[in-house]
């Protein structure tokens, strides 16, 4: 597991700010820097930085661990609703016209992620079916989650032998299941890694108590067992 | 033949939209020559993913081999998606 405490300059590029911005957000008390034993260093924890600003996430996440009422506005309970909303971001982003990263993109990671939730679960959803759907342009943010049964009770039906969610993450982000048997599906999040990896764009994932996280031009997943168990997925792309 | 893509929408996103359209245009392909290409025209498509491709192309490819011949596009959610397609069922696709 790694260390969950980033560098200021390493926290600087994992919410895409500055090193200034995040002096300032210091001093006025708007994301406060951790200090290891009254050391001068700024040390910032991902969880922090991830909800920094983000009362979409924040509501997501609360939705992904309580399964407590969500707002109408982000409730897609089919799939149907899910692709009409989608279709409102795509518009969003196209009006919006100063997307640093290709939209077709964005609209495609998110699309892939909204529609596995749906792929994988109908018919068996353990509590709340459906998905939430949540994003903002100027923030640069798009959020979605669900209360399925997880990329390792997913996968365990092709691969038997996985034995955490962590591992499971790793396998669904990374390997083409041969065959992809007994379903034609899988080769979404691979699809979701290769883009992200080649962009300017962010990326967190949790399912069980597995938290994925992407940043910076790179395919690098750094995978680590998080506090918080959910049923389901939990994912913020960010750009 | 040339099939535009834009015609099932500009966000062609989901599995189940991918085999509605297939579904929906395998009639069309019976009028298709025995030496004829299939040209599949991606202008106009704003999003394109995995999921409705594999269900779309995956199995025309499977079908029509070399016949099926992409046009070319800077679309780049085509680009990675034509990616991933490649890479998952082992195949090239023929490009204009």
């Amino acid at each position: 597991m790694e260390n969950d405490l980033l560098t200021i300059s390493e926290a600087a590029e994992f919410i895409g700010v500055s090193i200034d911005t995040l002096r300032r957000w210091d001093k006025s008390g708007k994301l406060l820097a951790i200090r290891k034993e009254g050391g001068k260093h700024r040390y910032y924890a991902r969880r922090d930085l991830e909800l920094v600003g983000s009362d979409i996430f924040k509501t997501a996440s609360e939705w992904a661990f309580s399964g407590q009422d969500i707002p109408e506005e982000f409730y897609c309970t089919n799939s149907a609703i899910f692709q009409q909303r989608l279709s409102g971001l795509q518009k969003a982003l196209i009006r919006s016209g100063s997307e640093e990263e290709p939209l077709s993109l964005i609209v495609a990671v998110a699309g892939e992620i909204g529609n596995n939730s749906y792929d994988h679960n109908l018919g068996n959803w353990p509590d709340v079916s459906g998905t939430f759907f949540g994003y903002g342009v100027k923030e640069g943010e798009v959020v979605l989650a669900d209360r399925g049964l997880g990329i390792l009770h997913t996968l365990k039906k092709v691969k038997p032998d996985l034995v955490n969610h962590q591992e499971a993450l790793r396998v669904a982000f990374t390997e083409i299941i041969s065959g992809r048997a007994p379903e034609a599906r899988g080769n979404g999040l691979k699809f979701v890694r290769s883009v992200v990896g080649k962009h300017q764009i962010g990326l967190f994932f949790q399912s069980g108590d597995a938290e994925l996280r992407m940043y910076g031009k790179s395919l690098d997943l750094r995978i680590t067992r998080g506090p918080n168990m959910i049923r389901g997925c939990l994912a913020r792309i960010t750009f | 033949m040339v099939i535009e893509l834009r015609k099932f929408g500009t966000m062609l996103i989901s599995r189940q939209a991918g085999r509605e359209a297939l579904a929906a245009f395998r009639p069309s392909l019976r009028a298709v020559a025995a030496d004829e290409s299939i040209i599949i025209d991606f202008a106009g498509v704003v999003t394109f993913s995995p999921s409705w491709g594999d269900e779309f192309l995956t199995p025309l490819l499977g079908e029509f081999g070399e016949r099926l011949v992409l046009r070319k596009t800077d679309n780049p959610s085509v680009e990675a998606t034509l990616e991933i397609l490649e890479r998952t069922d082992d195949k090239v696709f023929k490009q204009e």
